[in-house]
């Protein structure tokens, strides 16, 4: 057990902030940052936990690039796919997909089967969102590719892990932006972070997002889809909880885009709805873990 | 960053699975931690795994234990307190009170004390929360007044666990009458049978655990039994009491606990009730959470870097997954829980204890918050 970065993990982290800064920090052009994070070797020969990682650096930054997503699924896709952005949906959910109108490939997931198409294969137009990430509104024509037999699950669980890295970044960058809100605004005469009762829900929310981030890194490690639901699950339930505290504790200016904090708590949003309800994705896990079950001795009284 | 063990700790927690499996009786299985704490068995039992150094493995060698690894504590903890606990109140023995003699004894204490509890042939209690003094430990004001070579103790302590059993109090005394706050306080190891000491139940509604006052007359201990100096007690315990807060790993039974409620709940036909699945993802994912950060703390701690927020954050994800899995329990099996030793019944008394056995849960909060926001004054 090691819960340090490594030193090769630590320098592929500064190359992504050294990329985010020379493309203009959290303003950057997602497009323009995408495009070198593409072309730089930050993710060369990265394992499952190093591109998790990376995607988690990427939201914490505030950057709102396609390349998180790209990044966890790269190694499932064919080659002929080309560099860029990569949209991934549910057959059965309807609504935006992420990316979508930018995407180089579109991945359709059906149960255990996945379809590729390509977005001339793909009926695309541009959907107005809540802010956070490019949307579009998608329509495949004909069956695209079909991806080999279980690759379906295994794009599911690195698009997932995405989703999980990309929340816990957002929810490090949202705490963070709250507690300077908290230590500088002052209220009846101190500063917000002399009262405990918000002392102790911003303390109950770091709880959440630091749990967040651990079950994410484990499941990445062991690249296991029962780890990665239950990383979903809590990501999921993170957001519902985490997004209202935040905002409540800075009151109504973390709606203005001058505050900034919108960036982190929209995109947890997007996020949480991309990842799926909990109830969908508890009966997923639930589910699996009663498969699974080979040791329960305590409490049988 | 790595999230697997090692072979030397993944042999380590087979052999110790072995291990309890052929010792321990059946009825463990079902006792809730702390529901037995001390008895013939337990010294027996504590005695098998002192003797293969199972009892205290991450202890150096020279006290008795096996110089191993802070991870080889946690698995013990984690096995052990899935198991029902079968160290009884020993437990406390090998998380906090033989490390706090270890850092702060004197070569008598060390060898007396650490002798006996790496040897699982000693039950221990401690004394710290007074009627007036609870979480706001510091406002303690039971004494410890010199005189010679003794000190002589006045005071009460209060909602003390397994004192009935206990052959030694760790106690905490004002030893300047003068002080206040964390000043001037003093930790003393004192024998139970003291003449001046008396031990009563209090009655609670807690029928699994067992709530003790311990009223201190002129009770007189030598001063050889002051831990670490005089006045400076307030470290050792802080020192101590980080150990114990994720000492007993909690969310290992909880676990376990949701994996029988989910196979109780295909077995009775309530698979499709409304919100049944979802809430044993809560507690399936809240299990794990806590385990992650408690592994986290683990990890500073080997490092020998401060623990102090890893702790802090692990108490309270700790907290959430007892409460989650005990609202589950009594959510499935509503009025059911009402009968004495039923799971859910077990269930509402573990998580009332769960956050404020081992301290108050809110001083971690402040701890945490401490961090992100500074002291916070007005």
């Amino acid at each position: 057990m090691d819960f340090d970065l490594s030193d090769a993990q630590q320098t592929r982290l500064d190359g992504v902030n050294r990329l985010v800064d020379e493309a203009g920090g959290m303003n950057a052009d997602p497009a323009v940052l995408d495009s070198a994070l593409f072309a730089s070797d930050v993710a060369s020969s990265a394992s499952v936990v190093d591109r998790f990682l990376i995607a988690e650096e990427l939201a914490r930054l505030g950057t709102g690039g396609a390349f998180g997503t790209r990044v966890l699924v790269d190694d499932l896709l064919p080659e002929s796919v080309p560099t860029g952005g990569v949209a991934i949906a549910e057959a059965d959910r309807r609504g935006p997909v992420r990316f979508a109108d930018t995407a180089t490939a579109l991945v359709v997931l059906d149960g255990s089967t996945a379809r590729l198409f390509t977005p001339e294969q793909s009926d695309v137009s541009g959907a107005k969102t809540i802010s956070g990430y490019r949307y579009g509104r998608v329509s495949p024509s004909g069956r695209g590719v079909s991806l080999p037999d279980g690759l379906g699950e295994a794009v599911r669980r690195r698009w997932r892990l995405a989703l999980v890295a990309e929340i816990a970044g957002n929810a490090h960058s949202a705490i963070h932006h709250t507690s300077q809100h908290l230590t500088s605004r002052i209220q009846f005469g101190r500063p917000l972070s002399s009262f405990q009762a918000l002392r102790h829900r911003l303390a109950e929310s770091t709880v959440s997002a630091e749990a967040t981030r651990w079950l994410g890194r484990d499941a990445a490690f062991h690249d296991d889809t029962h780890r990665t639901v239950r990383a979903a699950w809590y990501a999921s339930h993170t957001v519902a909880q985490l997004v209202p505290e935040l905002v409540q504790m800075c009151g109504a200016r973390s709606f203005t885009m001058a505050f900034g904090l919108h960036t982190f708590t929209m995109r947890m949003n997007c996020l949480r709805l991309e990842l799926g309800g909990i109830d969908r994705i508890g009966a997923e896990l639930t589910g699996a873990s009663a498969d699974s079950a080979d040791r329960a001795l305590a409490g049988s009284r | 960053m790595e999230f697997s063990w090692s072979d030397e700790d993944e042999r380590f927690r087979q052999e110790l699975r072995e291990f309890i499996a052929n010792e321990l009786p059946e009825r463990w299985i079902d006792l809730i931690p702390g529901e037995e704490p001390a008895s013939e068995f337990i010294r027996e039992f504590c005695g098998k795994l002192g003797q293969r150094g199972w009892l205290t493995p991450h202890w150096p060698r020279e006290y008795g234990g096996a110089d191993g690894s802070a991870w080889q504590f946690i698995i013990l903890g984690e096995e052990l307190w899935s198991a029902g606990e079968p160290r009884g109140s020993q437990y406390m023995n090998v998380n906090w009170i033989g490390p706090a003699i270890i850092n702060a004894g004197s070569p008598e204490q060390k060898s007396y004390h650490l002798r006996r509890i790496s040897a699982g042939d000693v039950f221990w209690c401690q004394g710290f929360s007074e009627v007036g003094a609870g979480t706001d430990l510091a406002s303690m004001q039971t004494t410890a007044e010199r005189d010679g070579d003794y000190y002589v103790i006045n005071g009460e302590k209060v909602w003390t666990s397994y004192a009935a059993e206990a052959e030694f109090c760790f106690l905490l005394a004002r030893s300047d009458p003068e002080s206040t706050g964390n000043k001037g306080i003093s930790v003393f190891l004192v024998p139970t049978d003291s003449p001046g000491l008396t031990i009563e139940p209090i009655p609670s509604v807690l029928d699994i655990h067992e709530f003790n006052r311990l009223t201190f007359e002129n009770v007189r201990v030598p001063a050889a039994a002051r831990l670490g100096p005089e006045n400076g007690g307030w470290r050792v315990v802080r020192e101590a009491l980080s150990h114990e807060r994720i000492g007993g790993p909690r969310y290992a039974r909880a676990a376990l606990v949701t994996q029988r409620l989910r196979e109780i709940a295909r077995g009775r036909g309530w698979w499709e009730r409304d919100g049944i699945k979802s809430r044993l993802a809560e507690a399936e994912a809240s299990c794990e959470a806590a385990r992650l950060l408690v592994y986290q703390a683990i990890h500073a701690r080997t490092q020998g870097r401060s623990e102090d927020l890893e702790v802090s954050l692990a108490r309270v994800a700790i907290v959430r997954c007892e409460r989650t899995v005990a609202e589950l329990a009594l959510e499935m099996f509503e009025n059911e829980s009402l009968d004495l030793g039923s799971i859910g019944n077990a269930q509402l008394k573990t998580s009332m204890i769960a956050g404020l056995g081992g301290g108050s849960v809110e001083v971690q909060l402040n701890s945490i918050a401490r961090r992100l926001l500074g002291a916070g004054e007005r």
